[in-house]
């Protein structure tokens, strides 16, 4: 099927109309990270530098040098064991690096910075004794920045019941609940490690579009960890593929289409 | 538009109170049983402890003191406690929320002692109050129910009770450090502790005599020696000197020996 | 080409194809400018909201404001303070905005023809015969 097709009706032609994906040129690492309208005097929202990890004789992070610059959405890819939940537990202050500089929002990860962050953790579950009222209470306790009425407006969006236990909920409520509490908070940086993993396809649309409902605009960093990209890439404007705990390919999302496709197919060049 | 929340005006700190409570909700879970199961159990230890105290209270010629030694378990169950309210984190898979707090780790190793705690202590009083009123039913029964064996009695419950309420802060102390550690890097040292344990447990019974022995066998008038003597109080402190080192350490090892 | 990669969309009256293997503000911006140019939204219409627009989307906010920046320095959007983005109400815009757009497709398509080797008889030619073949 001839690409032009896909545009329709609606869609001008680009450029010349002979768009071939032969004639992009190869994929490279190291790409730019700053485009035209950032401004350079604020600090990046994380700055990683030679960050190493040993677990054993496993290396999750190895070298791993990366700046995110801030108010981006930040997808990081990489299949399973490429570094990602490790990275994220360095950024949220769980895990110490063997090696390396990093930084969050200017500062050293520690429980203080945790103040600036919400945190998704990997494969993490709720307090099953708890509500979502519940939930909202404690995130309003323990989470700094957290906002109880949109997380209320976030629920009614996200058919999520109020009175419904953590324990009896379904995986992909579950999942939409713990979304809630990270994303209904105005804090500048958020982690959200694999916030789609094992979940039903209706709960990720929804988690979808509740994370449109809250990213962009500038003002906060958000990155997102996983490997199942359908429907979700479209929400990164900055991409960042991992593998071995390094570093591959990063860069702006549309720069990297215009060089080697969507995020899916880079991912299958990347990691045959 | 441009409100910062990065000023320092903004940040409020997670009051340990808070922490306590989620905490305590979260060591007094009970297991998955439904309803009619619970009410099941419940009746049937407490008519078993009826019976009990009815077939001795009607026997007529025994010293019901020795029944408040059973508070002795609580030493035991407040370990527990303090090592299930750490690793149930771990085991539900919420671990990754509970070190994520923008809390210091004293505060959260403090916090899980301080609830693991007040479970053992309020599961030591409903204890406490039950073994008192089967022992005056069973006094009762045998019509020696008069001020002096009343007295005697509570008197005795009062002394085991209170110092089983007093080394709980020591014994949840340790469970919250050992949960800690067997969630760490330095996992494989557990047995080194248990060396340890035994070996310093040793040490006292051999310089003080055994507390463990030495209080059921040793000879007075009543057949029981003083609990509350100068020894019991320095062993009570330094279980309290300890238990605040251990709360410590644990801290030390959720935040840098973790094995996440 | 992978068929997954595109997703259609409805917003309104218009309705968005978008290929994920091609950058996505350009996307939006051409078939944002088509429909402005064929009168799918009406002059001086209210656009949706960046918000809005990239809920129904379900792309990133940034990369929709992207768009809507460049419409408006196209001239064929204004923004009214607290009231929204609106569709430019003079028709003489968005006609200077078509026949740029169509200056510049015939400027293309000719200097392919010349590229090929044909000369304007020939280019004469070959649109009589697409003309005859009818059609849009």
């Amino acid at each position: 099927m001839d690409r032009q097709v896909h545009h329709g009706p609606a869609g001008w032609s680009q450029g010349d109309g002979a768009q071939v994906t032969a004639g992009r040129p190869p994929l490279s690492a190291g790409m730019s990270a700053r485009t035209e309208n950032e401004p350079a005097n604020r600090p990046p929202a994380v700055r990683c530098e030679g960050l190493t990890k040993q677990y054993g004789s496993k290396r999750a992070l190895d070298g791993l040098t990366l700046e995110v610059p801030q108010g981006r959405v930040v997808g990081v890819l990489g299949p399973n064991g490429a570094g990602k939940s490790t990275l994220f537990r360095v950024l949220a202050g769980l895990v110490q690096p063997d090696a390396g500089r990093v930084e969050v929002a200017g500062q050293l990860p520690g429980w203080r910075t945790n103040r600036q962050i919400a945190y998704l953790p990997d494969r993490a579950r709720w307090y099953r004794e708890h509500t979502v009222r519940d939930a909202f209470r404690y995130a309003e306790q323990f989470l700094l920045g957290f906002q109880p009425e949109q997380a209320l407006e976030l629920a009614a969006w996200m058919q999520l019941d109020l009175d419904l236990r953590a324990g009896d909920m379904s995986r992909g409520q579950e999942a939409r609940l713990m979304l809630i509490l990270c994303i209904a908070r105005r804090v500048p940086v958020i982690l959200l490690d694999e916030p789609f993993a094992g979940i039903d396809a209706v709960s990720r649309a929804r988690i979808t579009e509740g994370l449109v409902a809250r990213i962009g605009g500038g003002e906060t960093t958000v990155l997102v960890s996983t490997h199942e990209l359908a429907e979700v890439e479209a929400l990164f404007d900055h991409a960042v593929f991992l593998n071995a705990g390094r570093v591959l390919m990063q860069g702006p999302a549309d720069e990297l289409r215009r060089r080697g496709g969507s995020m899916q197919e880079i991912m299958q060049q990347l990691y045959v | 538009m441009e409100e910062s929340w990065l000023e320092e005006g903004h940040v409020r700190p997670v009051p340990l109170r808070a922490l306590v409570r989620q905490d305590f909700r979260l060591s007094c879970r009970r297991p998955r049983l439904n309803q009619g199961w619970w009410m099941l159990y419940v009746i049937g230890v407490a008519v078993l402890a009826v019976g009990f105290a009815t077939y001795f209270g009607r026997r007529g010629d025994f010293d019901p003191r020795p029944v408040w030694f059973a508070t002795l378990g609580f030493v035991f169950a407040g370990f527990g406690f303090g090592i299930g309210v750490v690793t149930n984190e771990w085991k539900n898979s919420t671990v990754g929320w509970w070190l994520s707090l923008p809390v210091p780790r004293w505060r959260l190793a403090a916090s899980k002692w301080m609830s693991a705690l007040l479970r053992g202590w309020l599961l030591l009083l409903v204890v406490c109050v039950a073994l008192a009123l089967l022992g005056l039913y069973a006094l009762a029964l045998g019509g020696r129910l008069n001020p002096a064996e009343a007295a005697r009695y509570l008197g005795f419950g009062a002394a085991v009770g209170g110092l089983v309420a007093a080394v709980l802060p020591g014994a949840a102390a340790f469970g919250v450090f050992y949960g800690a550690i067997a969630k760490s890097r330095w996992r494989p040292a557990i047995p080194l502790i248990w060396l340890a344990v035994s070996g310093s447990w040793w040490l006292v019974a051999v310089h003080h005599g055994s507390p463990q022995a030495g209080a059921p066998a040793a000879g007075g008038p009543d057949g029981f020696g003083p609990l509350w003597t100068a020894s019991t109080w320095q062993a009570v402190l330094a279980s309290w000197l300890v238990g605040f080192g251990l709360v410590g350490a644990a801290a030390h090892v959720l935040d840098r020996r973790l094995q996440l | 080409m992978r068929d997954d990669a595109v997703h259609e969309r409805k917003v309104g009256p218009l309705t968005f194809r978008l290929d994920l293997s091609q950058p996505l503000y350009e996307q939006i911006l051409e078939q944002m400018r088509a429909a402005i140019a064929r009168g799918e939204l009406p002059l001086g219409e209210k656009i949706p909201s960046v918000r809005e627009m990239a809920q129904a989307l379900r792309v990133n906010p940034n990369t929709v404001s992207h768009a809507y920046q460049e419409l408006e320095r196209d001239g064929l959007t204004e923004t009214r303070r607290g009231q929204g983005t609106f569709v430019t109400a003079e028709p003489a815009r968005v006609d200077q905005f078509r026949t740029a757009i169509a200056e510049q497709a015939v400027n293309e398509f000719v200097d392919r023809m010349q590229a090929l080797g044909f000369g304007w008889n020939d280019i004469d030619r070959l649109l009589d015969e697409r003309k005859a073949k009818g059609g849009a």
